[in-house]
């Protein structure tokens, strides 16, 4: 196709053409048009508004010389001094007037000159009325007459040079006028010669696209006549036509030989088609058997899934349990850990009471020796004592037999011998009463003596029971401590269990998720089985449909071989 | 006289070789103090690219037509053109003249004082010649006179004088002062004399021409931007200069005249044939670099006017104007003005 439109004029490029420079054209005419309109309302407006201060400015400048005249009038009739300074005021102005036309107006030489011509004549009036004036106030009378009226035809001509000013103003605005004017039409002209050339352009476009498209629609249009009623050996020729037209003839020429080739080609086709559709039934039924069996196996093992899956969760459980009573160990041995530390301390602050009280029992044990041996010197001095007695008591027999002597003498001394007599007894009394005293002190010794034998006695046994006290005690101390160091083997005996607890039951806990992602996988294994399963099954299905429309295609290929018999073709 | 100091400048300028070698030539027109006349002769020069500026016009009212025709095209510097009204006309049009707005304040001045306290010298009559040299020029001696105005009248160029000097003389104003040139001058001055009418007579710088009726003239005041005996080097060269080519003294229009025409040959010179670059040099002359002219040294404000230049009154006296004769001279502190016939 690119070779066909290539060095050849198509008719969308004809039209592509032919549109862009008419719409060119017409843009062309557009801006010709709009620029003329733009430029001449800017011209006529500039000539319009010079025109209507050239108007103001000459109303004006004829008011204020109307007035002027008539105050120099007013003096010369009735010489009242505000009138001259009117006269002379307003001449001032009109002067002044006059300037500022000079700066405003053209400045082309010739308007220059009239509008200075009317200053000039504006001054020899108020020259000429001066000089009335001043006669008329020197009483010439007569004189100011003459001047006045000199002055007046001053005035007459000073109109007439007005006149011919703003006339030549309106003939210059006329003249203006009709130049624009004739612009106007010359650009008329202009656009209106653009615009036709466009239609022109447009027409020769019409004619010669509709001349290009008529004559080769014709001869394709024949082709396809020809091709619907099954002819393929009809050619359209490409020569002489554009470019669109060409390239769809080739098409159709290229379209009728393809036809034609497939066609004769489709019949053979056909019976391949018919053999290998046979041949496509057979090996999909085969596949579609094989499928079923694999669908049953896939189907027993997706049942080992699901029971695989239920023994899993069954660990699972126990899993669980064995970690809850791994925590209630933990529990426990965290129990024992806190009572053997409390055993520990009780053993120790009874053990330390315990030694308090041994050296008790100490201090008690040597205070009853030094008792003893107080009373085994008792023992002692009670012997002295017996001994001394025993000393008195011979003493007081002595003297008492003394005493019986020394009676008998006195009795043998008579009277003399009385006073004597009666100290003989007096010592024989004493001697007896000694006797008596020494016999109470032995009694009295004997009996400390016993006393202090029991009392001895009795604090060798409280010895002896001190020591045995201090023996158990010693045990017992001895026994706290075994005590004190078990309770403290155990505190750490616990916390060794109670971490090692913990660790199980972290190791529990992996091994129950563990587990858990196991049981997933095997879940998903079952699905996959089941899906694989099912889609072995559809597998099958589809093969089965496989093998019905392998035959309904083997009929096909056996009808379409008819039908191809019926076209004309090369190979026909 | 105006033609007299250009002519006298061009023969220095060219006998001293020219400019750049060439020979500065001079295209003279008479504008006759038309305002049409001068704006024909304006187009035309604006017309011939041969011409690069133009001396003059001299007249006020002239130069007010023909400056319209000049702008944006040609430099013209005006010799004696006062008017107030040419301040400003265009940025293309010069003078080396003062306005006659200044002018007419330093003659208002010395007119007020002239006459110390007699009451008769208070009183003032004006005539003036009815264009924009005499109306600018009386318009600024009526504003500035202290005491009173008893007459304004308008006059032309050829005054028939005897109804203004018979008025007068019933008047009896102790000054008259006039804003014209030579012509109305002389028959006012002479109509006077005859009828022994006693005043003092000032005239603008216009008056300049009426020393020749000696007679007449004697004892009139005269404003005049030119003094042929200051003694400076440049004017007695100048004075001398003139005498010898001419044979009488120049007045202040060949001064100006021959200070213009110098100024331009002097741009000209600097600047080549571009007629907006001349233009260009010409505005931009400052204090520094003002160009040094017979009559003062030159430069313009930005209206076109000159600035720095003298203006004061002289009294004819003998056929001369002499100076301070009066013992009055006014030293005008900015610009000075003056307008003539060719």
């Amino acid at each position: 196709m690119s070779e066909a439109t290539a060095g050849t004029l198509t008719i969308r490029r004809l039209l592509g053409l032919g549109f862009a420079v008419l719409i060119l054209l017409l843009i062309l005419a557009g801006i010709v048009g709009w620029a003329a309109i733009a430029n001449l309302s800017g011209e006529v407006g500039a000539r319009f508004r010079h025109a209507n201060e050239v108007t103001q400015q000459s109303a004006r400048f004829s008011h204020v010389i109307t007035q002027q005249v008539q105050a120099a009038t007013t003096y010369l009739s009735e010489g009242d001094v505000a009138s001259e300074n009117e006269f002379r005021r307003l001449g001032l102005e009109a002067h002044g007037l006059h300037r500022s036309f000079t700066s405003q107006r053209s400045e082309l030489a010739g308007e220059v000159a009239n509008t200075v011509a009317v200053d000039n004549r504006l001054a020899e009036v108020e020259n000429a009325f001066a000089v009335a004036h001043r006669l008329r106030d020197l009483g010439r009378t007569e004189d100011a007459r003459i001047q006045a009226q000199k002055a007046r035809q001053g005035v007459q001509q000073l109109i007439a040079e007005l006149q011919r000013v703003d006339k030549a103003n309106n003939m210059a605005f006329v003249r203006a006028s009709d130049e624009l004017n004739e612009h106007a039409t010359k650009r008329s002209a202009l656009l209106i010669t653009v615009i036709g050339f466009a239609l022109a352009l447009a027409l020769v476009i019409v004619v010669r696209t509709s001349r290009e498209i008529g004559r080769p629609l014709r001869s394709l249009v024949r082709h396809a006549i020809q091709l619907s009623r099954g002819n393929l050996l009809n050619r359209t020729a490409t020569p002489g036509m554009p470019g669109e037209f060409r390239t769809l003839a080739e098409a159709m020429n290229h379209a009728s030989e393809s036809l034609s080739r497939v066609v004769s080609g489709a019949a053979e086709t056909a019976d391949d088609v018919a053999r290998s559709a046979g041949d496509l039934a057979s090996a999909s039924k085969q596949i579609a058997d094989s499928a079923g069996q694999v669908a049953e196996a896939v189907g027993e093992v997706s049942l080992g899934a699901e029971s695989q899956v239920q023994q899993l969760r069954k660990v699972n459980d126990a899993l669980e349990g064995i970690r809850a009573r791994a925590d209630a160990m933990v529990a426990g041995a965290s129990e024992v850990h806190a009572l053997a530390g409390a055993i520990e301390a009780e053993a120790e602050a009874k053990r330390s009471e315990m030694d308090r009280a041994l050296e008790i029992l100490l201090e008690v044990r040597s205070i009853v020796q030094k008792a003893a041996a107080e009373v085994s010197g008792l023992t002692a001095t009670a012997a002295e004592i017996n001994d001394f007695v025993v000393s008195v008591s011979r003493i007081a027999e002595q003297t008492n037999l003394l005493a019986l002597n020394a009676s008998i003498e006195a009795a043998r001394a008579g009277p003399a011998g009385r006073g004597f007599a009666v100290v003989a007894t007096e010592v024989a009394k004493l001697a007896e009463q000694t006797q008596t005293a020494a016999d109470d002190v032995v009694r009295l010794t004997e009996a400390v003596t016993t006393r202090v034998t029991t009392t001895s006695r009795a604090m060798e046994g409280s010895a002896a029971h001190v020591g045995e006290i201090e023996r158990v005690g010693r045990e017992l101390n001895g026994a706290l401590a075994t005590i004190v160091a078990a309770a403290e083997r155990t505190r750490q005996s616990a916390a060794t269990v109670s971490s090692s607890a913990q660790e199980n039951v972290r190791a529990v806990e992996g091994a129950v998720q563990n587990l858990g992602s196991v049981a997933r996988t095997a879940e998903g294994h079952a699905a996959a089985a089941m899906q694989v399963s099912a889609s072995t099954e559809q597998q099958s299905a589809a093969c089965e449909q496989m093998t019905s429309a392998s035959t309904q295609l083997l009929v096909g290929s056996r009808q379409l071989k008819g039908l191809v018999g019926g076209l004309r073709t090369a190979a026909a | 006289m105006t033609r007299r100091g250009i002519d006298l400048a061009v023969d220095e300028i060219n006998r001293a070789g020219g400019i750049k070698g060439r020979a500065l030539k001079i295209v003279p027109r008479d504008d006759e103090a038309s305002g049409s006349k001068a704006a024909t002769i304006a187009q035309e020069f604006v017309d011939d690219p041969k011409i690069l500026a133009v001396i003059g016009h001299v007249n006020s009212g002239a130069m007010l037509a023909a400056s319209r025709i000049y702008h944006g095209q040609l430099t013209a510097v005006a010799t004696t053109a006062s008017s107030p009204d040419l301040s400003g006309a265009s940025p293309w049009v010069f003078r080396v003249i003062s306005s006659d707005s200044l002018n007419g304040v330093i003659l208002a001045r010395f007119a007020s004082r002239i006459g110390g306290d007699a009451a008769q010298m208070k009183h003032a009559a004006i005539l003036y010649e009815n264009d924009s040299y005499g109306r600018g020029l009386a318009d600024a001696f009526r504003r500035a006179f202290r005491g009173t105005i008893v007459s304004f009248d308008p006059i032309s160029e050829n005054v028939e004088a005897e109804p203004f000097v018979s008025y007068l003389k019933m008047k009896q104003p102790g000054i008259v002062f006039v804003a014209g040139r030579e012509g109305s001058a002389l028959a006012i001055l002479r109509e006077a004399r005859r009828q022994g009418l006693e005043a003092v007579f000032i005239g603008g710088d216009g008056w300049q021409g009426i020393v020749s009726d000696t007679a007449a003239a004697n004892g009139a005041y005269v404003g005049t931007s030119f003094n042929a005996a200051d003694r400076k080097a440049a004017v007695q060269r100048f004075v001398r200069a003139f005498e010898r080519k001419y044979r009488i003294k120049p007045d202040a229009f060949a001064a100006l005249a021959y200070d213009a025409t110098r100024l331009l040959a002097e741009a000209i010179a600097r600047k080549g044939n571009d007629r907006g670059a001349i233009r260009e040099y010409l505005a931009s002359l400052g204090s520094a670099t003002a160009f040094d002219g017979v009559s003062g040294p030159v430069y313009f404000n930005k209206s076109g006017d000159p600035i720095g230049m003298g203006f004061h009154v002289a009294q004819v006296t003998g056929g001369t104007l002499v100076s301070g004769a009066s013992g009055i001279a006014v030293p005008a502190p900015v610009e000075v003005a003056a307008a003539e016939h060719p």
